[in-house]
């Protein structure tokens, strides 16, 4: 069996006029601008997914108290963003997947309270100027995947029933789905995550900082605390400024913690109240702090 | 993924992204994302392949890959809010280009454009790709097999129902066209149905 010979390429296939009809698909090109328009949105999308997350699992915010959290509402409603709907896309071929939904409205709800200020119509706006990376950063931190899929709140993706394979593809939580829903709200906030703004990072290391943090929090989830901080304190060797020093910290204390070194874990902990008295990891510290 | 890797992996992207930009458009427009969405459909798609660039082995299948992004896309978003966009055949309701209606040129362009997306519309999603596979990109029922992941068989198949069903949608839009005017405003169009018509 040989492949049919084309409609457009028979001539007794199709009358004139339905040819025209066939033909009009060159018309379904895009217009000379988008080409431009959709690279700057992939790489605002990109760029604050690489800088602001862990390629791997991060964990919940654990009994994370938000500041300022009586005047959230602006954020509420926003829908999935396109890289939310990306990530669950590519997560999609050829597995199963959940992706965890509800740390949307817990940063939202953050970004919102330090938008007082800003326009109601984009809330976004002033964003930038209001919140340092390191406290964006902390307060868009993933839930764990695994961990989450138990739970409720869960948006849950199941195969499509397309024939696509790329089965070998491993499940990574979505990345820098707020974070660039708001960059791409308003093209001003770009320095959302440092002065992230073109296609690359200013520098990989937010994303090597990142990698190391969620290997750390990993081995510290599966048993492995010497292990874990071991990696936080390359982390802090290499990263000492680095954006995810809330992040690092809290977890110092928990492998400090899960390891018995109590006294090095209360000390830390007090430290870390002090230096971070609103910090998103507060509820996860402040239990091994000296009351 | 190492991290000295992404330089190179950033140029890669760069390159195909410019190579495939307007694959990756008229694909995801052929598998019905309407013009007011295919912006932001583009862009998760290739959000997906500068993630999993790094997995992606072997140049020859690279097109076979971006379209099977496009298929997960498009696929998503008519099993979600895109649904109800979803009235195939209707070619009164599909979205037409907006600008410039003064010409009859463009009237007439518009009317083909819209006709195309409804036949396309009224195929099956399968049957879809197959068809604008086969018809639009030009591609070999063998290529497409590989691409779908499926027997060729039923690509022929496939091909032989899509072709029933585009016909059939296109001769009636053709149909209709036939009793209105060669030129009329965009209202009259709209108003302009099925049953009052006769």
């Amino acid at each position: 069996m040989s492949d049919p010979k084309r409609w457009c390429d028979d001539p007794r296939a199709l009358a004139d006029r339905e040819r025209q009809v066939l033909l009009a698909d060159a018309r379904l090109n895009p217009p000379p601008q988008a080409k431009t328009e959709i690279w700057a949105g992939i790489a605002r999308a990109v760029s604050a997914g690489s800088a602001a997350m862990p390629d791997c699992d991060a964990h919940p915010l654990d009994g994370a108290e938000l500041p300022g959290n009586g005047v959230a509402h602006a954020g509420h409603g926003l829908s999935l963003s396109g890289a939310v709907k990306a990530a669950l896309v590519g997560i999609g071929i050829g597995t199963s997947v959940a992706v965890v939904s509800h740390y949307s409205v817990q940063s939202k709800r953050e970004v919102t309270t330090t938008s007082l200020s800003s326009t109601p119509s984009d809330p976004a706006l002033s964003v930038a100027s209001s919140l340092s990376p390191s406290k964006v950063v902390a307060h868009f931190t993933l839930p764990d995947q695994d961990r989450r899929v138990s739970d409720g709140d869960v948006t849950t993706k199941s195969t499509a029933s397309m024939p696509i394979g790329e089965q070998n593809i491993e499940p990574s939580p979505a990345q820098g789905s707020d974070l660039s829903k708001l960059n791409r709200q308003s093209a001003g906030v770009r320095t959302i995550v440092g002065s992230v703004a073109g296609f690359a990072p200013e520098s990989p290391n937010a994303r090597d900082e990142s990698q190391l943090i969620a290997s750390a929090r990993r081995a510290l989830r599966s048993g492995n605390a010497a292990f874990s901080l071991q990696l936080l304190e390359r982390a802090e060797s290499r990263f000492p400024q680095g954006i995810l020093v809330q992040e690092r910290e809290a977890l110092r204390v928990e492998s400090l913690a899960a390891l018995g070194r109590t006294d090095e874990a209360r000390t830390r902990a007090d430290a870390f109240v002090r230096a971070y008295p609103k910090s998103p990891h507060l509820g996860r510290v402040s239990g091994y702090a000296t009351r | 993924m190492a991290s000295e890797a992404e330089p190179i992996l950033q140029a890669g992207f760069r390159a195909i992204y410019d190579e495939h930009f307007n694959f990756v458009w008229r694909s995801l427009r052929r598998l019905g994302i309407p013009p007011a969405d295919v912006s932001d459909a583009v862009q998760e798609v290739f959000v997906v392949v500068h993630r999993r660039l790094h997995e992606f082995e072997g140049r020859a299948r690279l097109s076979t890959w971006l379209y099977r992004i496009c298929l997960r896309v498009a696929s998503d978003r008519r099993r979600s809010a895109y649904v109800r966009r979803e009235e195939p055949s209707d070619v009164e309701r599909m979205d037409l280009p907006d600008s410039g209606r003064n010409s009859e040129q463009k009237m007439v362009d518009d009317e083909e454009l819209a006709l195309l997306e409804a036949s396309l519309g009224s195929l099956p999603f399968e049957q879809r790709a197959v068809f604008s596979l086969f018809e639009l990109e030009r591609i070999s029922c063998e290529s497409i097999a590989g691409i779908l992941e499926i027997p060729l068989g039923t690509v022929y198949s496939r091909l032989r129902l899509a072709r029933e069903a585009f016909r059939k949608a296109m001769l009636r839009g053709l149909a209709r066209q036939n009793r209105m005017p060669a030129v009329r405003d965009q209202s009259s169009v709209a108003s302009n149905g099925r049953s009052h018509h006769e």
